[in-house]
């Protein structure tokens, strides 16, 4: 669990599409958001980008909040306490201390909801009526019915590549949102975004796009997704520092998208031919 | 075969992951030799790109180390691909005819007649007066292209490529002079493979090579495509027509064409026989088929017109007549359709076995008491889907039962809660041990910090395999024992009046003929995992439906109805209504397929249920068709192995002979005999609840 920083300088976000339109339409509107799409496609950094468009560009009337964006990664150990909050010991007594949600309720914060399915089911169900026209969150520790401050905006994102019927939004939440739907960038535009992150130079951005496309077309035989442009920045960070290209890709890539030793074999001869 | 050699075998895997990374596109990898069709001539030491498979040598032991080796299969099967990677095939003679000007002179001002029993590229070697002169141009100048684009892209196999250009170069004879076409052909081809063009052009003496290697250049281009190279075939072929076809010294001929269609030369390995011509004529047929649904759109479209007064009056001829027009046209191009794919088919060696990826695995000779090696290919695609009818049907046949077996699910709690006391985080303050703190502190003890109390989860992970057995033989009809008519259970009752206690529905629901057809095991095979399915969706345990059949060692078929996290809806209900009897029963490569799978989901608990009506067989399942005792020993082994993995297997069989077998294939507390089909659902049921409590 994280609190974002006050940014001044604006995150990097390459848009692929209308989304930055769409998610302020949103904003405006005050509809909680659901950002679908694969593991490392960038939906955390979207969110990151768009509360600094919306609480830190200097026309924001917004600017004065110290923490625009709350995020929270979810795990399947994540509570329904460990969002609202709960009572610790302190000397002689008890104090209540807000969880994130209800920090960023209070504050009129965007709270990011990362990977919402991991999370017990029980933590799905306090936010419904945040996400219908009651904008309330309800703390049942303090008997508390806590509106939510006209700034606040519930976003939450999650992966439908590895749903599972375990893990899949109900019906009852998934309607509560809009969705914006996000996928890999194209090759060019990958590329400009792995030479940006990582500062490697863009031809050597380029290989690494084209290997990450190649690599996808593999995703039915023993890995998911292939491999992300998350990965994709990390090996070329790898390769910034110094550290060979076949070398780093086996480390950023071969190894993290599959245990198939086959599969590996057939990514690494990927890297190979693709690397000058 | 010497320790550095490598065999295909080894890496096909490898190698067909490799190209689907690569096009995008399943290749199965075959050896050459395998190789059936009847258009092309392959050769035993190159590649050869087909339209689902890749040939290659079925070993390469050139170099002294197996990595290079490996290497060079890498880069033969890149080369193939490349032909399909930029665009070979998408070549169009007319707009060839648009591209190059001296193209179009030769083509004349006609249009191009519609191309039937021939390739674009055929039409295009027919503008020349010697095709087959134009041909081995263009198989040159082409795969010199292909060359360039690959390198380009792939700058990784540069090293190898040279490597290989440099062994096929000392390969081939040595030219001191440049006197005719034959040489000036084998100097072009030099020239692609990166020999210096300066030594060749002093070795010339017909006076054409340096404008042909200029010409030959121009595919270095990055931006070069196919009609770039047809556009230089045509530059050259000009420059050697200008000189006679046949450059000096060679004089006398009656019919100097005549000569020039025999010259051959020998092209280097590395670049293959891909079938130019049969894979362009494949890929023409999706503008075939854009046509058709063209001209099916404009059909519909018409006949609704028809219907219309207006159209009616106006027209200049009675719209039923365009529409029977245009109907007879869209007759005729779907014939024509049909007809090209199963000349192609033919060509290539496409046998019609199933499209999808492939995988191969070893089976267990019993008699030589080893291993086959990559003996089985089995063909994994999605089952045909059945229709909505069908699958209303089959919810209508289980909805009474759903419930009990619900009922019987709900024992397996999908995940509970346990409390934990005294932690040092948690989501409750623990008050007990909060007041222990409190005393603890003011007596002046350390006091202990865990005052928290929490709630773990703990959580089934569960993985269910059901492997169905489609063989021909699940088309017979159910016969329940004892039973005196059909359409009545055990007890005689009829059928229609059973209550949730009941066995299994005897019959389907709706029945518009006086007699009902028989209930066939395939009926009830579906049904049974329908029900299973439908509780186990609603209960949560991850599982896959699987159907198993073929014909042969290399054609073992298995078919996809529902993968793990993929949810019972729509497209897995239809394809598992979809699921029909087939062929055979060769049951080893299909458990070892499921056990692969299985092992992929890296659940903690992994089930594989076979179900089957009769032991393992198969045309080619052991040397001997009638002994059946060989495809017995394999589907133990493939069990063990199974076992070995980590996962729980079960047989259950409908055969009343089944103890017989089934004895020999796994422990006795590792499989069922269902005498009565019927109560098929119930130990399934069971079963399950048993392997994952």
């Amino acid at each position: 669990m994280k609190a974002a920083a006050s940014q001044q300088a604006a995150p990097y976000y390459l848009p692929l599409g209308d989304e930055l339109e769409v998610f302020e339409a949103a904003y405006h509107a005050r509809l909680p958001v659901l950002l679908k799409g694969p593991t490392g496609c960038g939906k955390t950094r979207f969110v990151e980008y768009m509360a600094w468009r919306l609480y830190r560009q200097q026309e924001s009337p917004r600017q004065h909040l110290a923490e625009p964006l709350v995020t929270v990664s979810c795990h399947e150990d994540l509570t329904a306490t460990d969002l609202v909050g709960r009572y610790l010991l302190r000397a002689d007594e008890a104090v209540w201390m807000d969880g994130p949600l209800t920090r960023a309720v209070r504050s009129g914060a965007i709270c990011y909801l990362d990977e919402i399915v991991e999370a017990r089911k029980d933590t799905t169900v306090i936010i419904h009526s945040l996400t219908d026209h009651r904008r309330m969150l309800p703390i049942e520790k303090t008997a508390e019915l806590l509106p939510a401050h006209p700034d606040f905006l519930l976003v939450i994102s999650y992966n439908p590549g590895y749903q599972s019927v375990l893990k899949d939004l109900k019906p009852s939440t998934r309607q509560r949102f809009v969705a914006i739907a996000f996928g890999y960038p194209d090759v060019e535009r990958e590329a400009i975004i792995i030479a940006h992150e990582s500062g490697v130079d863009p031809e050597t951005a380029q290989r690494l796009a084209v290997i990450g496309a190649k690599t996808r077309q593999l995703a039915d035989q023993g890995f998911d997704e292939g491999v992300s442009t998350r990965l994709l920045t990390y090996t070329g960070q790898l390769i910034r520092r110094g550290i060979d290209p076949r070398r780093a890709c086996e480390i950023g890539i071969v190894h993290a998208v599959s245990d198939d030793a086959t599969v590996q074999q057939a990514v690494a001869d990927v890297v190979d031919v693709v690397l000058p | 075969m010497s320790s550095a050699a490598v065999a295909l075998l080894d890496i096909e895997r490898r190698i067909a992951l490799f190209a689907q990374a690569i096009s995008g596109s399943a290749y199965e990898v075959h050896a050459l030799e395998s190789f059936t069709g009847t258009g092309v001539d392959g050769r035993h030491d190159g590649a050869m790109l087909s339209s689902k498979a890749l040939y290659l040598p079925s070993q390469i032991a050139a170099h002294a180390d197996r990595q290079t080796n490996r290497r060079e299969y890498r880069l033969l099967s890149l080369h193939q691909l490349g032909y399909r990677e930029f665009g070979t095939f998408e070549f169009r003679v007319a707009a060839a005819i648009e591209r190059s000007p001296p193209l179009a002179r030769r083509a004349g001002p006609a249009p191009v007649a519609p191309l039937l029993r021939e390739s674009d590229f055929d039409a295009f070697y027919g503008f020349f007066p010697v095709p087959p002169l134009a041909r081995l141009l263009f198989g040159l100048i082409e795969a010199h292209r292909i060359d360039v684009r690959m390198l380009a892209a792939y700058p990784g196999v540069r090293g190898d490529h040279r490597r290989e250009a440099a062994t096929e170069l000392s390969r081939r004879q040595p030219l001191e002079y440049i006197t005719n076409l034959h040489d000036v052909l084998e100097v072009l081809l030099r020239f692609t493979l990166g020999e210096p063009g300066a030594a060749l052009i002093d070795r010339d003496t017909t006076g054409v090579v340096a404008a042909v290697f200029t010409l030959a250049a121009a595919v270095q281009e990055q931006a070069a495509d196919v009609y770039t190279t047809t556009h230089t075939v045509a530059l050259i072929y000009g420059v050697l027509e200008a000189v006679g076809l046949n450059p000096t010294p060679i004089i006398g001929l009656v019919n100097p064409n005549a000569d020039a269609a025999q010259v051959t030369i020998e092209r280097p390995a590395m670049h293959g026989e891909p079938p130019t011509e049969w894979l362009q004529r494949e890929d023409r047929l999706d503008d075939w088929a854009e046509d058709l649904a063209g001209l099916d759109a404009t059909i519909a479209t018409s006949a609704v017109d028809a219907q219309s007064p207006l159209a009616q009056a106006g027209a200049e001829r009675p719209p039923e007549i365009e529409v029977r027009r245009l109907t007879d046209e869209r007759d005729t191009l779907a014939r024509r359709i049909e007809i090209e794919r199963n000349t192609i088919r033919q060509a290539l060696g496409d046998d019609g076995k199933p499209a999808g990826v492939s995988f191969l695995y070893d089976e267990w000779d019993s008699h030589a008491q080893g291993y086959l090696r990559g003996w089985c290919r089995l063909y994994e695609r999605r089952a045909e889907a059945g229709d909505t009818a069908a699958v209303i049907e089959l919810l209508k046949r289980i909805a009474p039962h759903e419930q009990r077996v619900r009922r019987q699910f709900q024992q397996l709690p999908l995940q509970a809660y346990q409390r934990t006391r005294r932690v040092l985080d948690g989501e409750e303050l623990d008050w007990d041990q909060i007041l222990d703190h409190q005393i603890d502190r003011r007596r002046g003890a350390a006091p202990d910090e865990r005052v928290y109390q929490r709630r773990d989860r703990v959580t089934r992970d569960v993985a269910a395999a059901f492997l169905i057995d489609l063989s021909a033989s699940t088309d017979d009809a159910a016969v329940p024992p004892e039973t005196t008519s059909r359409g009545h259970a055990l007890d005689g009752k009829p059928t229609n009046n059973i209550d949730d206690d009941d066995p299994f529905l005897w019959q389907p629901v709706h029945i518009d003929r006086d007699e009902a057809p028989p209930r066939r095991i395939i009926d009830v095979l579906r049904d049974s995992i329908a029900l299973m399915a439908r509780a186990l969706d609603r209960h949560g345990d991850a599982y896959g439906v699987y159907g198993f059949s073929g014909y042969g060692r290399d054609c073992v078929e298995y078919y996809v109805a529902k993968e793990f996290g993929e949810p019972l809806r729509g497209a897995s209900l239809k394809a598992l209504v979809g699921m029909r009897p087939r062929r055979s029963t060769r049951m080893g490569p299909a458990i070892r397929h499921s056990t692969a799978k299985l092992a992929r989901t890296g659940s903690a608990l992994k089930v594989l249920i076979v179900l089957s009506d009769g032991f393992p067989q198969d045309c080619d399942y052991g040397p001997d068709r009638s002994d059946h005792e060989y495809g017995v020993a394999d589907t133990a082994r493939a069990l063990t192995e199974a076992a070995r993995a980590g996962i729980q297997t079960f047989c259950v069989t409908v055969d009343r002979s089944g103890h017989d077998y089934l004895k020999r294939m796994c422990p006795d507390d590792r499989y069922i005999v269902i005498e009565d089909i019927e109560a098929l659902p119930d130990a399934l049921s069971k079963v399950y609840q048993k392997l994952t409590a």
